[in-house]
Parts: C-alpha cells; sequence; structure tokens
C-alpha cells in the first residue's frame, strides 16, 4: 500500500489522538491535525495532504463550511467526514459541499480505512448526489 | 408521545446503546420526569451541548465518576497519557460520550419538514451547580441507572434564554453556585 498522507481535523483531542494511532498502525501517514473549521483550511493550505478526515461539529466554523471552502479553493481535494451525526440530510450536505465519504462515530478500524481508500479511488458522482437532494426536497414539499 | 418523550426516548435508547456496544455497560433502569421544583442540580461533572433545528433545547449529562473512569480508560486505549494531561482527556473522553450519543440521537428526531438539528461543541461544566427556574424556562430530568453508576440526563429550555453554559442569557446572572 502507498502511503497516504492524512489530516485529521476534529475539536475533540481525544479523537484526534484516537484517529492519529489507528491510521497510522493501518499504514498511513498522519502530517497534521487541526481543532476547528478554520484552522484545517489553513493547514490544507501548508500541508497539502492527500485526504482529510473531517468532523462536523467545531468552534468557530463546521466541517461542512470548511469542506466546501477548502473543495472551492481546491477542487481536488479528498475529505472524508468522521462525525457523530446520523441524519440523512446531514449526510447529503457533506457531500454536496465536496464530501467522499462518511464515517459515523464510534468509528471502527476497517470503516475508517475502507472510506479513505474509495475517496482515494474514486470521486463522488456530485449529479446524482444533486438529484437525490432534490427528489427529497420534493417529496417535503408535496 | 409528547415531543419530550421523544427526545427523552430517543436519549435513553441511544445511551443504552453506545454504553452497551462501547463499553459492556448495561442500564439497568431508566426513569424520567418533567421537574416542577423551582431549581436545577447539575452533577459534579456536567456535559452540556445545545441541540438546534426543532429540538431547540439545551441537554446536559452527568456521568458518576466510576462511568468518566470507565470511558476514559477505554477511550485512551492505545496511547499515554501524561499525568498532566488527565484532566483533559477525561473531560475530552465524557465531552466525546455525550457528543456521539446526540448525534445519533440527531438521526431519530430529525423531522421532514424541518431543517438539520443543529448541534454544539460540548462544554464542561465543572462543580455542582444549581439553576434556579424563572418564568419561561422548563427542565426535565431523566436518571440511567447502570452498574457503574448513574447518567443523569437534563433537557433545559427553550435554548434562547440560556448560553451554552447554562447560564441565563440576560444581564441579570440566577445562576447561584
Amino acid at each position: 500500500m502507498s502511503t497516504v498522507d492524512i489530516m485529521i481535523v476534529d475539536d475533540s483531542p481525544i479523537i484526534r489522538q484516537k484517529l492519529t494511532v489507528m491510521l497510522e498502525q493501518i499504514g498511513y501517514r498522519v502530517v497534521q491535525t487541526a481543532a476547528t473549521g478554520k484552522e484545517a483550511i489553513a493547514a490544507y493550505r501548508s500541508q497539502r495532504p492527500d485526504l482529510v478526515t473531517m468532523d462536523i461539529t467545531m468552534p468557530d466554523m463546521n466541517g461542512i463550511e470548511a469542506t466546501r471552502a477548502i473543495i472551492g479553493e481546491f477542487p481536488d481535494a479528498k475529505i472524508v467526514m468522521v462525525t457523530s451525526h446520523g441524519q440523512e440530510k446531514m449526510v447529503l450536505e457533506a457531500l454536496k459541499a465536496g464530501a467522499k465519504g462518511y464515517v459515523i462515530k464510534p468509528f471502527q478500524p476497517h470503516v475508517v480505512y475502507e472510506a479513505i481508500q474509495k475517496a482515494c479511488r474514486r470521486t463522488v458522482d456530485q449529479a446524482k448526489v444533486q438529484a437525490i437532494i432534490e427528489q427529497r426536497t420534493n417529496t417535503t414539499e408535496s | 408521545m409528547t415531543q419530550i418523550d421523544r427526545i427523552m426516548s430517543s436519549i435513553a435508547c441511544r445511551t443504552r446503546e453506545y454504553l452497551g456496544a462501547e463499553f459492556g455497560v448495561t442500564i439497568t433502569a431508566a426513569n424520567a420526569h418533567c421537574s416542577e421544583s423551582d431549581q436545577l442540580t447539575l452533577p459534579r461533572m456536567t456535559t452540556v451541548i445545545a441541540l438546534g433545528g426543532n429540538i431547540n433545547m439545551l441537554v446536559a449529562f452527568g456521568f458518576d465518576e466510576r462511568l468518566i473512569d470507565l470511558i476514559f480508560d477505554k477511550m485512551t486505549e492505545g496511547f499515554e497519557v501524561g499525568e498532566d494531561e488527565v484532566a483533559m482527556y477525561r473531560e475530552a473522553a465524557t465531552g466525546e460520550a455525550v457528543n456521539t450519543i446526540l448525534g445519533h440521537c440527531t438521526s431519530d428526531l430529525a423531522d421532514d419538514a424541518g431543517g438539520v438539528i443543529t448541534m454544539t461543541p460540548p462544554v464542561i461544566l465543572e462543580g455542582v451547580k444549581t439553576i434556579r427556574r424563572m418564568k419561561d424556562a422548563s427542565f426535565y430530568t431523566q436518571n440511567l441507572d447502570s452498574m457503574f453508576g448513574q447518567v443523569t440526563v437534563n433537557l433545559v429550555g427553550p435554548r434562547m434564554i440560556f448560553d451554552n453554559h447554562l447560564d441565563y442569557a440576560t444581564q441579570e446572572n440566577h445562576e447561584h453556585r
């Protein structure tokens, strides 16, 4: 397996530490951690990691806004959400913002590994995501 | 079933699932009631998260010490924690536990007609704290018993009259420590 440089974004120090240990045991390299959305954007510019794991609920800027900002500036960025939010609408918001995967906490190593591998080898079909969002919006309105 | 009943039921169910799956803790009993008292006394260490969207309340979790120890030990498995980091990681562990439970609850409580249910980052309150009930405030309490101690869940609302530290969002401070 070729090395993948990863940045972990999470406001919880215990999750940053746990994910670092887990990812390094799997064989990835954690090159940066960030505790807020704004920190993540600045760190992405300087580090240009191969992949980002992104929490949603964070101080100063949430993970969906940070994802949108990073993808806006770096369209090829690969971001996988790692969050406790289980709402379908939140998942769709994240994918719409450009996330390439979504893992719900508490995470298991094989689930994180699969999400990272998928994100690294293929992109989400944004047209398909948009169609799902529109379909759900129409259902809600009718 | 009222909205409060739905919220409490979801929290009880998700707490039971999470503590069981992650820490092997079995919830043996649960009881909920709408507090009619004039004040709410929070445990020595309380984790507060505000839920937005159609919920619009603050949720305050208190864990007995043995449960906190268990959560801390399990979450820090696999890496060293220095003596000077223990307090920080204990807070982070309980914050993450509450964040995970309530994050799972949002999928139960999401309303197709409403927007997403937002969550604030956890705020840890240290020290026993008492909140006096003002006219518009509502307190609801649920206790979940386990062999490692009790989980106390308080719902406090409406959200707009409190800040994230459960102080009244007015100039006059109605809190007593």
